[in-house]
């Protein structure tokens, strides 16, 4: 019973992203299902488009930007956490995790105003900010976690034998928490990759994403090369999960709030 | 001494720039929901005013856009559970590779983006879409069945796109019962209804609890997938303060929207968090509180 | 090297950890530290090791100071409770970690590291991460990782509190083996009384954040100071009586019920008053008196408890309840209901100055 529910539901979930990559082989000019015969010209169309090109490779530069600076950020939130005593600790991680739970709307329009007060808009370097403080509570947890399963007394065993602080953590610390450190900075990628929500406020004309360029052509007539866009990016999300839950195991980002 | 140097040296650029590119945007915005701006010039002319909530609570327009949040995210909330359950059950019985596949197709919405998801839907629901051509081809209707630009729409958008955050946690309450417990109600002699009725849903509570919050509140605020599937006909208060702020540039509205829209998600929020906890029987707080075994990995 | 704690006081907040601690070690000396948990053992070991700053007090190595010295540069040698061996290093690579840090060439390292590794007994598996050992070879790599750098002192953290009882056993006979080899300065904590006993030279016994006695093992067993380190130490039947007299190195002593024993007397032993008197489980035998400097009682068996190489029979006498530890060499008639006499040799009757209870 469970079991043919469950079917159903995976079924569901797959639903759009395997419709999207049947359709975007259709030969007719508008979408429609079932797809007409089979044809990669929306391909090739979709990879002429300037418009196309431009906004995947700022997706690509920002997804770049946001996943190291979100990981520095993090990895340092996570190392200070760690140090603090439980009564300062509390407030700062509550701060950090806070985007999280904000409605996205509200961190939206927040930031909309705030960096048109200070003469921020139209650039990237707003979006990239944007995308730091909603992907660093991710980095934080899951770095914090490879942190806790890590024995105090390792990096005590260092400083036993002789390395200072700074050693202890390049050659103790650091290669112990890779999985974290890797998987963090590739999840923050993922989503900054993946966000129309804060892009939609931030990303605006002449500083389009390829999520917001997507969410830009949705009220008009479905085009077969954006069907084709959209699978490219299903393809290659599907590609960058499978790698992510090798390599962390998705359920640690995700379970357990805060 | 040291120690305290080098962590106000680590403290400092993290403090800053959540307080500068967050704390500080947010309070910025709720010190403008209390101005009014001229519509025409944006120019502000009243610091301290209520003009903007009052405007939204004394609309009926408006009024009915907040109870077709509450009800969208609802109704989004309840399918999610009745949907999500199923599946987290079964996935709680699963192990190793079976449980991994399942988990990354669970997953998988929330790393597709939104906009490419809406897309998907837009194909499936169209006029000439994968529902009404099916429909169309079994005979079973002659002109298209309206379903975009519906409430069923949006919700079934916001249904796929937060289902994970609903199997999760209650897969991990599940997963934190030894499958002894299981075993010795079914040795003692419960049937699989009475199993699940008096065993298996108590001690799953606090997962559905978590869950439905997530799931509410996430819903109340999304914009993306009501404003392509809900089109102009179903709007929430998310997909308002996005239009208000980005079309017709009333900042000080848009953040009033959002504010009251925050509001009603906390107080639904502490509402669900009460009814958890009547619901959940006392003695078994502690055992559902425990980490799940680490099945991920 | 010699290591000397002068009054060394650790506090957090109001709770005193160690209070007042002082003792010294001679050159290649072992003292154990044994006490039960939260005895303040582990606070001490962090506080000589520095990953715990001491409130007050000195520590000195040698004639230096390193009280404030951070623990990297203090050059002592630890093994870790759960060994802490690095989980991304290779044995070698575990064992050349602290040479590196002290500048050694890795092709200057290789004698070393071979020579620890021999030690341990473990040359064959140089190349194995932690995760591919067992729990006692892991132990090993854990010692080897602490001499290797050739530290002044030796800290050894519950060393066999990780392995299992048959092991621990082997691993005893085997740490015992390295330690004489290495005659190095080593402060050992356990809560395991036979590894303090059999490891160390000498042995202090902390409760409450203080020492309550410092000896070799086999005093600090026969001859008890205080009431813990009689009760904590092995298993002792304990009853309160009056001091009577002493005669010669003989004490006499009542007991509320009537009936009256000889003990041993020490310098410290008081005229009269209220005393402890310990008697150790195993140190009962079961039959008429063979001697005058005996004590002896009678009572019913109400429990025997059969446990292979020995027995334990709780005993109901008009002194209260006596537990006997028999060995399985101990021919035994008597059951459960049984009358037995009990008797112990007055060497064996430890008294022990005060009230309580």
């Amino acid at each position: 019973m469970t079991r043919a529910i469950t079917y159903l539901v995976l079924a569901f979930i797959l639903l759009p992203g395997v419709v999207l990559i049947l359709t975007s082989f259709t030969e007719a000019r508008f979408v429609s299902f079932p797809p007409e015969g089979f044809t990669f010209k929306w391909y090739v169309l979709a990879a002429q488009k300037p418009e196309f090109i431009a906004s995947l490779k700022l997706s690509v530069i920002i997804a770049s930007v946001v996943a190291a600076a979100s990981t520095v950020l993090g990895t340092a939130t996570s190392f200070l956490l760690r140090s603090l005593s439980p009564g300062l600790q509390a407030p700062l991680q509550a701060l950090v995790m806070s985007p999280l739970v904000l409605p996205t709307v509200v961190i939206g329009i927040s930031m909309i105003q705030f960096f048109t007060l200070i003469g921020l808009v139209a650039s990237p370097v707003a979006v990239v900010i944007g995308h730091v403080i909603v992907t660093t509570p991710y980095v934080v947890r899951l770095v914090s976690d490879s942190l806790s399963a890590l024995p105090r007394n390792l990096e005590w065993a260092g400083s036993s034998l002789g390395a200072p602080d700074w050693r202890v953590l390049v050659l103790v610390i650091l290669p112990n928490i890779k999985v974290g450190l890797i998987g963090g900075g590739l999840f923050a990628f993922i989503m900054s990759f993946e966000n129309v929500t804060l892009s939609a406020f931030l990303a605006t004309p002449g500083l389009t994403t390829l999520p917001v360029l997507i969410f830009g052509y949705s009220d008009q007539a479905l085009e077969p090369w954006l069907v084709a866009v959209c699978s490219v990016t299903v393809l290659l999300t599907t590609a960058l999960v499978v790698l992510l839950e090798r390599t962390i195991g998705l359920q640690r980002v995700f379970s357990a709030k805060g | 001494m040291n120690k305290i140097v080098q962590k106000v040296a680590v403290a400092a650029p993290v403090c800053a720039v959540f307080l500068l590119f967050f704390v500080l945007p947010v309070a910025l915005m709720l010190s403008a929901s209390f101005e009014r701006i001229d519509t025409l010039t944006l120019e502000v002319v009243e610091r301290f005013t209520f003009a903007q909530y009052f405007k939204f609570l004394t609309d009926s327009f408006y009024l009915r856009i907040l109870l077709n949040t509450l009800w969208i995210s609802a109704g989004t909330t309840l399918v999610s559970l009745l949907v999500g359950y199923p599946v987290a059950l079964h996935m709680s019985r699963l192990e190793g590779l079976s449980r991994q596949i399942i988990l990354i197709i669970v997953l998988s919405p929330l790393l597709i983006s939104h906009a490419v998801l809406n897309f998907g839907w837009l194909i499936v629901l169209n006029s000439n879409g994968l529902v009404n051509s099916t429909l169309r081809s079994a005979g079973l209707i002659q002109t298209p069945l309206p379903l975009l630009h519906t409430a069923l729409a949006v919700i079934l958008g916001l249904v796929h796109s937060h289902l994970p955050f609903i199997v999760l946690p209650i897969e991990n309450a599940l997963r934190s019962v030894r499958p002894e417990v299981s075993r010795a109600a079914v040795s003692l002699g419960a049937n699989s209804f009475r199993l699940f009725r008096y065993v298996t849903l108590p001690l799953s509570i606090k997962g559905i609890v978590t869950g439905s919050v997530i799931v509410f509140s996430l819903s109340a605020s999304s914009f993306v997938i009501p404003v392509v599937l809900g089109g102009v006909r179903v709007r929430t208060m998310a997909s308002v303060a996005f239009e208000e702020v980005m079309l017709n540039l009333n900042a000080p509205f848009a953040a009033a929207v959002s504010l009251l829209l925050l509001a009603m998600t906390t107080i639904a929020v502490a509402a669900l968090g009460w009814i958890g906890r009547k619901l959940q029987p006392p003695a078994l707080v502690q055992q559902a509180a425990k980490p799940a075994s680490e099945g991920a990995a | 090297m010699h290591l000397t704690l002068s009054s060394v006081t650790k506090h957090y907040g109001d709770v005193r950890a160690v209070n007042d601690v002082s003792f010294s070690l001679t050159s290649g000396e072992r003292l154990s530290l044994l006490g039960p948990s939260g005895c303040g053992k582990t606070t001490l070991l962090n506080a000589i090791a520095g990953f715990a700053e001491i409130s007050s007090g000195t520590i000195r190595m040698g004639d230096a100071d390193i009280s404030r010295i951070p623990p990297f540069k203090r050059n002592i040698g630890i093994v870790f409770q759960n060994y802490a061996l690095f989980p991304h290093l290779d044995v070698e690579e575990n064992l050349y970690f602290g040479l590196k840090m002290r500048g050694v060439s890795r092709r200057d390292a290789r004698q070393a590291i071979g020579e620890a590794l021999e030690i341990v007994r473990l040359e064959p598996f140089r190349a194995r991460y932690p995760h591919q050992l067992s729990g006692g070879q892991q132990q090993r790599v854990a010692v080897a990782r602490a001499i290797v750098i050739r530290p002044q002192i030796l800290l050894l953290d519950e060393p066999l509190s990780n392995l299992d009882a048959k092991l621990r056993h082997e691993m005893r006979t085997d740490l015992l083996r390295i330690l004489d080899d290495l005659s190095i300065t080593t402060i050992m904590v356990t809560h395991d009384q036979a590894e303090a006993l059999s490891l160390s030279h000498r042995v202090a016994v902390l409760n409450q954040g203080a020492i309550e006695q410092i000896d070799e093992p086999e005093a600090l067993y026969e001859r008890p100071a205080t009431h813990f380190v009689a009760g904590f130490l092995g298993e002792s039947n304990r009853f309160a009586a009056n001091l009577t007299g002493i005669d010669g190195s003989f004490a006499k002593i009542a007991l509320p019920n009537g009936g009256e024993w000889r003990g041993r007397a020490t310098g410290s032993t008081p005229d009269g008053g209220p005393v402890q008197v310990f008697v150790r489980t195993e140190r009962i035998g079961i039959g008429p008196s063979d001697g005058a400097g005996d004590n002896g009682i009678s009572g019913t068996v109400r429990t025997v408890i059969y446990l292979g190489e020995e027995r334990r029979l709780v005993v109901d006498t008009a002194a209260g309840e006596i537990v006997v530890k028999l060995s399985a060499r101990d021919r035994l008639g008597s059951g459960v209901g049984d009358t037995v006499s009990l008797c112990w040799s007055a060497q064996d009757t430890i008294i022990l100055p005060g009230g309580g209870r």
